[in-house]
């Protein structure tokens, strides 16, 4: 509570034209951004002109934010239609051929970035994720927020945001399970 | 409970916000479906491994700069400069005027500032004939006759839209006291219609 308010202030700042606001509503949060990016992305230069693309979208519309809801799900909402573009782009670019909108499996370079075996896991395991299931998993595991909040970050309903987590955890087991095995 | 009512409802169980009975019956679901009871382990351990998550640090980049808001976008900068400008102007014309509106009958030459009629000139001699003080009287004076002027010009104005109003109220009134009239008449017209219609009929059922 107390950070919404002291981004609702950086906000009313940062609107008035103090670059020091802008500054730290930025650094507060684009480790978070960052590490949001790579998860859904999985590559580094990826993750890294995706978060550029969110600061942007929420610097152009930061008039906008009419303050009536935590800056951090206006943000993750802003984040999300951004990946989404990101990644038909990304899907766009790619040659045509058979798997074609699957989610790209994690590249090696992206390996590299991730400084943890479990943060490779994580990528790993993420990229065989649907675009759509791959946020609700975002959301609810790393950003913590509530159904409702997926919900209105993704234009859904709650108990669609459910089904879809669901249906990631059953995805996400069977892999891990056909990896055990091979 | 099906897996299609459980799965959705998983998340219920791991953050406690399943009531008694419903946590008993998606256990009991849970406690013999494959299929959920893989999910339910895949969300407690996505739940570990999103704490054991080590956040890479950001790389260097460059953050979009703040641009002031236009001028004119801020009106808590513009509006006081405004409205104080507003009123400087306002004072000066107030006070530019005021001495030319004293000085005007005692400095008009003939050409141009003496009014058109005899009534004036005559003023012009009191006020050039009369002391401070009858200049200042009379200067009043003029002042009461216009605005008693004025008002007897608006009030002659409001008299006739009175009474245009008046006469569009009566012609609406007889316009509608013609229609009322009219149903009124050809009410009874079909009524009379419709007697004369039933006695028809009836005569002719009376005839053999």
């Amino acid at each position: 509570m107390l950070a919404a308010a002291a981004d609702e202030k950086l906000v009313a700042r940062a609107l008035a034209g103090a670059d020091g606001a802008w500054t730290a509503l930025v650094k507060r949060y684009e480790r978070r951004v960052y590490n949001y990016a790579l998860r859904m992305v999985g590559h580094p230069d990826d993750a890294l002109d995706l978060m550029q693309e969110v600061f942007l979208g929420v610097y152009r519309n930061l008039p906008r934010y009419r303050g009536d809801g935590v800056f951090a799900a206006w943000l993750f909402r802003i984040a999300a239609y951004r990946c989404t573009d990101c990644l038909r782009r990304r899907r766009a670019d790619e040659p045509w051929e058979d798997g074609v909108g699957e989610a790209p499996a994690a590249s090696e370079p992206a390996c590299a970035a991730a400084s943890s075996a479990t943060n490779r896991l994580i990528i790993g395991a993420l990229a065989q994720l649907p675009e759509a299931q791959r946020h609700v998993v975002e959301l609810k595991f790393f950003q913590s927020f509530t159904f409702e909040e997926i919900a209105a970050q993704l234009g859904i309903s709650p108990n669609t945001a459910k089904t879809r987590l669901y249906a990631a955890l059953r995805k996400l087991k069977a892999v891990e399970e056909l990896q055990d095995e091979l | 409970m099906n897996c299609d009512e459980a799965g959705p409802r998983l998340f219920d169980l791991t953050d406690g916000s399943a009531g008694r009975e419903a946590r008993a019956e998606l256990e009991q679901h849970v406690s013999g479906c494959a299929q959920c009871s893989a999910a339910l382990a895949a969300l407690r351990e996505w739940r570990e491994r999103a704490d054991a998550w080590q956040d890479a640090p950001v790389p260097r980049w460059r953050r979009p700069a703040v641009e002031r808001p236009a001028f004119w976008r801020d009106w808590r900068q513009w509006f006081p400069l405004a409205v104080s400008a507003a009123a400087l102007v306002v004072a000066g014309a107030v006070l530019l005027r005021a001495p030319a509106a004293q000085q005007l009958p005692l400095q008009g030459s003939e050409t141009a500032s003496s009014p058109p009629n005899a009534v004036a000139a005559q003023w012009r001699r009191e006020l050039e004939a009369g002391s401070q003080t009858d200049r200042a009287l009379l200067v009043q004076a003029v002042l009461e006759a216009s605005r008693s002027q004025r008002e007897q010009e608006l009030a002659a104005l409001a008299a006739v839209l009175k009474g245009e109003m008046d006469r569009r109220a009566l012609e609406t009134e007889r316009s509608l006291r013609y229609i009322v009239t009219h149903q009124v008449q050809d009410e009874r017209r079909l009524n009379d219609l419709v007697h004369f219609v039933g006695g028809l009929d009836h005569a002719q059922e009376e005839q053999p």
